[in-house]
């Protein structure tokens, strides 16, 4: 364990040298959600955007231990192949669980001095499940890429992986411009802990996926 | 005494490169040299000792135990530079003592910091605002502060002036005072290891041509400049390479005092590991 301490150490302080930028994003993010205090759905789109903000940040390091070649050094050290790749799934999980702290922790703040109403965060727990839900397709498909191809060929592979997702998404309002989904209201206690589960199957295939490549891979 | 490093008939083949049979033995408290021109498969060999690369064929052991079974454990005792590779820019020596006393159960603390006053690298400052010679310095502080058995250096003094180098060297000939210590380094600035390396092992078009102690190599080899006519003389048999120049023939002999002995030619140079190195690859054979 102390193996993928060291390598999370690794990670978080090589973050920490962009935490200018990083700070810059989060507050025009907040600013978002204060300018928009009373529209519930901008309100999501904000707390989404500081989720997706730390997840990114995350992916980033791939390209930070490519363009320095950390990947390489990495291997020559006392750690395995599973260990590195775990410990980049264990980085993208734990900068989600602080984004969505983050999103909380700033939602409950703004109600509290009066910004925002309680009622604007209904949609806020279903919002943030499909949005992991979706984060962990995309990341689910990006990091074997990169572990495949490497870091800057997957910068261009996420934004071909949410093209695609939203022209599956098109075509089918396309097909079925008046899609009903009550046929799913029965199921509605279900749905959040089927999606709960289908990511955490999501990041194990995808886990799974990457160690085989990476274990193959000469570097 | 065991060997640190056993390599054993190493073959890997890439679609324009090949690694051909390599055998190689590193015993302790030694610094071998490994010598060869650009691309001729010394950072191969590394990543296969690494297992960074997957061989083709051969045997790798490493303190005695198979490379790959006991990877994890052998890479606690060997300290590695590899190239251009390193841990990322933005971080700084303390940066990275935080993340190398959590790596490695031998983690020197107090020794890493020494070495950075000693060498006089600045602490909290970013690998990517240090010079070339300072960076060298703090990679080779960090493979030595794990405290390991083996070091394994891929062009460690490329880029550095001669004071660095001269410093860089003389931590090496410190680390080999204990003899359960090895250093493994290639390079193709040759007069460095003529001053540190115990062995010589040169490697060309993927082959090792050389293997053999450095003193040894440096006694009995030379480099005999003759003319033409004399040239002539010579019994093939004695050449090992040749080249012919405007003026004169340089011919590498492999045993200076039989040569001195069997003909009247006087003019033989002292050899460097450079002109060796030059001969071989550049060289005509005695047929």
């Amino acid at each position: 364990m102390n193996k993928i301490k060291s390598l999370l150490i690794k990670d978080f302080l090589e973050l920490k040298s962009y935490k200018k930028n990083f700070i810059f994003s989060l507050f025009i993010y907040i600013g978002l959600i204060v300018l928009n205090a009373d529209n519930g759905d901008m309100i999501t789109m904000g707390t989404s955007m500081i989720i997706f903000l730390f997840s990114i940040y995350s992916i980033a390091t791939f390209n930070y231990d490519e363009k320095s070649k950390a990947d390489k050094y990495i291997l020559c050290m006392p750690v395995t192949k599973r260990e590195v790749v775990l410990s980049k799934y264990i980085l993208i999980f734990t900068s989600m669980v602080l984004g969505v702290i983050t999103s909380l922790f700033l939602g409950v703040i703004l109600y509290f001095i009066g910004i925002v109403k309680i009622s604007n965060f209904n949609n806020y727990f279903p919002s943030l499940l499909v949005l992991l839900f979706t984060l962990s397709i995309v990341y689910g498909i990006q990091i074997p890429c990169i572990y495949k191809y490497g870091a800057e060929k997957g910068r261009l592979q996420i934004y071909l992986i949410l093209m695609f997702i939203f022209l599956i998404i098109g075509i089918i309002y396309i097909l079925f411009p008046n899609i009903n989904l009550e046929f799913l209201n029965p199921f509605e206690k279900v749905i959040p802990y089927i999606l709960i589960a289908l990511i955490i199957l999501n990041y194990y295939i995808s886990y799974k996926i990457s160690y085989n490549i990476y274990l193959k891979k000469e570097v | 005494m065991s060997n640190i490093l056993t390599i054993k008939n190493l073959n890997k083949k890439y679609d324009n490169f090949e690694l051909k049979n390599i055998n190689i033995e590193v015993k302790g408290g030694v610094i071998v040299g490994f010598i060869g021109e650009n691309g001729a498969g010394k950072t191969t060999t590394i990543k296969s000792i690494l297992n960074l690369i997957n061989i083709d064929q051969g045997e790798i052991r490493i303190f005695d135990k198979d490379y790959k079974k006991y990877e994890k454990l052998i890479k606690e005792d060997i300290g590695v530079i590899l190239d251009n590779s390193f841990m990322p820019e933005s971080l700084s020596p303390i940066d990275i003592n935080s993340i190398m006393k959590n790596m490695y159960k031998r983690w020197d603390e107090k020794l890493f910091f020494n070495y950075l006053d000693r060498f006089k690298l600045p602490k909290d400052k970013a690998i990517k605002d240090y010079s070339s010679g300072m960076l060298m310095k703090l990679k080779i502080i960090t493979s030595i502060s794990s405290k390991p058995k083996l070091l394994i250096l891929d062009e460690p003094t490329n880029g550095l002036d001669p004071i660095a180098r001269s410093e860089i060297l003389d931590l090496f000939q410190e680390f080999v005072l204990d003899d359960s210590h090895s250093i493994f380094v290639s390079s193709h600035i040759t007069k460095d290891l003529e001053q540190v390396a115990d062995y010589i092992i040169f490697i060309s078009n993927g082959e090792i041509i050389l293997n053999s102690s450095k003193d040894s190599l440096l006694d009995n080899y030379a480099l005999v400049k003759c003319s033409s006519s004399d040239f002539d003389l010579i019994d093939k048999k004695d050449i090992i390479k040749y080249k012919k120049n405007k003026y004169e023939y340089q011919v590498l002999i492999n045993d200076k005092n039989n040569f001195l002995k069997k003909y009247n030619i006087k003019t033989i140079d002292k050899i460097t590991l450079d002109d060796i190195m030059l001969l071989y690859i550049k060289g005509e054979n005695n047929e």
